[in-house]
């Protein structure tokens, strides 16, 4: 198990160097650069400003330079934020957007496996479509639809709650929900369908047959097994919801890493787009590592070597 | 409209429960994230709209006229010609550190601008200082021979390149702040945060919290403290002005950086709603390196085919003015010349002697615009105008920002949106964009008798003199030149009722230290 998960951490490496070498030139592509504005620069400024962020050097020079400080762990100075690191802008606006991240998918898996439990229980009755409609609205109502739309409620009309920001537990309530909202909707359709599944299965039914009483059934037999596929979602679905909070953190004023990741990309701020990037792909290999650890733990059949 | 309502609704009960207390904070939309507080460094709106209150330069913008009136500088005067000016500092301007701000600070902040090794952008706007250029491109090494001396702790003395009437209007340009020596020798790149920053203006930066809020407290130890009457001023960077303009609605925020257009026929009669005249134009570059923009009649007809009034009520609906001129009204002593209207008759008459009557054989344009619905709506106006007035067809095409400035600068377009902001108020800060040599010209247009008259207007001390100089630059550049002027811009904003000393100035420059809250 260790010496497979040593392998898989090395195997990282390429594939960070690879992303890092698309993502470089692909940036550097794209037309524009970092000092372009709408007040054009003097040439001999421009002249200067490139011979400072060596941008007069062949692009295959540069892209050493910049392969050589990544082995250091170093991404670089922000070209737009002239007073602090790539580094220092993570390490700043990730654990907001890790915070998040973890309300908006705890708050999911709570309300969404409360409702597809109840759903599975009152099968095809009121019940079940209420939650099922509401999970169906959750799936297709957009965040940019979804947070609006709370705060003209919320904050607004009612009155209760902030509009936006990230100073208290009151202003969190929003984002979390909205992130949080299409989330808890698929929760609730794979909780309700691996349980309809487990229901319906001959454990069961000899459950049933002693005599057990249905609160026991449900909750020491029917849900063992009817989470499952819930738990091997939370993986990819945290990795998402951290890396994907740019719409709700830039509706609520919320200062993540999102803003930045979007923002880089439109200010051509070359050192931040790499360093979001490879931070983004660290995180989703990671969280694809914990996954398949997580398998192996809850499904003996699955075996690493 | 029921959201405008409830906008309404909600401020009018916020104060009236707030009514008898007075809050000192004045909370701020900052539009965004600023890329740094460091006066060389910074380039934009962004960022001034913080650090004209943390740093003082010699002269600022008075708070009426928006015209010069002293800063750090008590006097100044230049001598007979404009090339020299000399400015003589106040006693008890102190950092807030509590180290006097003398001409030295001034000598160290502007060659530091210069030097190229700090690659500061804006370095260019203290050109006009003698060998400033020339220190800047590494020409001359020394930077004794750059024209600024500290005669003694208190008397600045700048050289100019040449002669330069509004120099003491540069000066409350943040380039040219002073900063503190020894703390950016000290901290380096990290100097402008805020357990390390010394500033000199009426505010002091208490917290920076990245994309959150920037927090400022009066400053004690500014020599005029005695008339700042806020205590803390909170700056929200929000790029979303839809979540900006809900923050104002909830009472959480007295100020707006901006309105989205599409809301302003709703909030245009409020009593919170603002519009201010601003030295800025709205505009079309025509490409004159290419067929047909490179017949002045063709250019001539298509200024005389649009009918501005109609965007300007129809789409803009922010009080914005039809410009017929580069040079926005409102600077004094200064009226363009009336060369453009419209006129749909003479329009056509031109196009036809061009070679095109009816617009029979005109080539296929382009109108390229940066991807934003304002700039859509407008150029869909063109289209259709150009459409019904000259019977010919443009297309419209969209790009995103940076994409869209590659293209304009390297002439790759037929007809480009563009705009200008003026730096300080004079008609050379619009009718210099268009000189043959000025890299915001962007449209290949090259005339030697305009380049000839805006230098001798340069050179011109009596303003009089100047200003009807200017002016024949500006008929030609109306008769021959390469753009279509749209419309000027207003500066429309909502401002919290209670907001006093917030006050309407061309340059949009509002000092926080006149700003306060109606008792």
């Amino acid at each position: 198990m260790i010496r497979y998960i040593l392998k898989r951490i090395l195997s990282t490496i390429p594939v960070l160097l690879i992303i890092a070498t698309i993502t470089f030139f692909i940036i550097r592509i794209v037309p524009g650069g970092p000092f372009d504005s709408e007040k054009a620069l003097p040439p001999e400024i421009l002249e200067t400003i490139n011979k400072k962020y060596h941008f007069d050097e062949p692009l295959y020079m540069q892209y050493l330079r910049y392969i050589k400080d990544l082995a250091h762990l170093d991404l670089g100075p922000s070209f737009k934020y002239a007073n602090r690191s790539v580094n220092e802008i993570i390490m700043q606006s990730f654990p907001v957007s890790f915070e998040l991240g973890f309300w908006a998918l705890l708050f999911a898996s709570i309300f969404g496996i409360i409702a597809g439990i109840l759903s599975s229980l009152r099968h095809n009755s009121r019940v079940d479509y209420f939650f099922m409609g509401l999970a169906t609205l959750g799936i297709s109502l957009p965040s940019f639809v979804l947070g609006p739309l709370l705060v003209l409620i919320f904050a607004l009309h009612f009155n209760i709650l902030p509009v936006a920001g990230w100073s208290s537990i009151p202003h969190m309530i929003m984002p979390v929900i909205t992130l949080g909202a299409m989330y808890t909707a698929y929760i609730a359709r794979l909780t309700r369908g691996g349980m309809l599944e487990i229901v319906n299965q001959d454990f069961i039914r000899t459950a049933r047959a002693k005599g057990l009483k249905e609160r026991t059934i449900v909750l020491r037999h029917t849900l063992k097994g009817g989470l499952l596929p819930v738990v091997t979602f939370l993986g990819p679905a945290f990795a998402g919801i951290v890396t994907g909070s740019l719409v709700v953190e830039t509706i609520f004023n919320v200062p993540g890493l999102g803003r930045y990741f979007i923002q880089s990309a439109l200010n051509r701020d070359y050192t931040m787009v790499m360093g979001t990037v490879l931070f983004y792909a660290v995180i989703l290999i990671f969280m694809n590592l914990v996954v398949d650890i997580v398998y192996t733990l809850l499904d003996p059949r699955v075996k690493y070597e | 409209m029921m959201y405008s309502s409830t906008c309404t609704l909600q401020r009018e009960e916020k104060e009236k429960k707030e009514h008898g207390k007075v809050s000192h904070i004045f909370r701020k939309g900052n539009g965004s994230e600023p890329q740094d507080l460091d006066p060389g460094i910074i380039t934009g709106n962004i960022e001034s709209q913080v650090v004209e209150n943390l740093f003082e330069g010699l002269t600022t913008p008075d708070l009426h006229t928006g015209l010069p009136s002293p800063g750090v500088a008590e006097s100044w005067k230049p001598n007979a010609d404009a090339t020299v000016f000399t400015f003589y500092l106040r006693k008890n301007a102190v950092w807030s550190n509590n180290d006097p701000v003398t001409a030295h600070d001034f000598v160290y902040a502007w060659r530091r601008v210069l030097n190229p090794k700090l690659a500061a952008e804006y370095a260019y706007i203290l050109f006009y200082i003698k060998n400033a250029q020339a220190f800047n491109s590494g020409k001359l090494n020394d930077p004794e021979m750059i024209g600024v001396k500290a005669l003694d702790d208190y008397t600045l003395q700048v050289q100019l390149e040449g002669p330069t009437p509004f120099f003491d209007q540069l000066t409350y340009f943040f380039t040219y702040d002073p900063v503190h020596k020894k703390t950016v020798e000290k901290y380096g790149r990290n100097w402008t945060k805020p357990e390390n920053i010394v500033t000199n203006g009426a505010f002091l930066l208490d917290r920076w919290l990245h994309q959150e809020r920037i927090v400022l407290k009066k400053n004690p130890t500014y020599w005029d403290a005695s008339n700042v009457k806020l205590t803390t001023v909170e700056l929200l960077p929000i790029e979303n002005l839809d979540t900006e303009q809900k923050l104002f609605a909830s009472g959480e925020l007295d100020y707006t950086k901006e309105v989205p257009d599409i809301r302003i026929p709703f909030l245009r009669k409020k009593p919170f709603f603002r519009s201010d005249p601003f030295l800025t134009i709205y505009m079309y570059r025509l490409n004159v390196t290419k067929k047909p923009f490179d017949n002045e009649k063709v250019r001539m007809a298509l200024k005389l085919a649009i009918d501005r009034k109609k965007i300007t009520d129809y789409i803009k609906k922010a009080g914005e003015l039809p410009a017929y001129s580069l040079v926005p009204p409102g600077i004094h002593g200064y009226t363009s010349p009336n060369v453009l209207e419209f006129d749909v008759k003479k329009a056509r008459a031109l196009l036809a002697e061009a070679g095109y009557p009816h617009g029979k054989g005109f080539p296929s344009l382009e109108i390229l615009y940066n991807t934003q619905l304002d700039h859509q709506r407008i150029a869909l106006a063109l289209q259709d105008m150009l459409r019904k007035n000259l019977n010919i067809e443009v297309k419209l095409f969209n790009q995103e920002w940076k994409v869209y400035l590659n293209n304009v600068k390297t002439l790759n377009y037929d007809i480009a949106r563009g705009g200008w902001i003026g730096d300080y108020i004079e008609p050379s800060a619009f009718l210099n964009i268009f000189t043959s040599k000025s890299g915001m010209n962007q449209t290949g247009w090259e005339n030697s008798e305009y380049d000839e008259l805006i230098k001798e207007a340069a050179a011109t001390v009596d303003t009089q003199v100047r200003y009807s100089l200017y002016q024949k630059a500006e008929e030609l550049l109306l008769e021959k030149g390469p753009f279509i002027p749209i419309y000027f811009y207003t500066r429309s904003y909502l401002l919290n009722p209670k907001i006093k000393g917030f006050l309407p100035n061309l340059l949009d420059m509002h000092l926080l230290k006149y700003v306060y809250f109606e008792e």
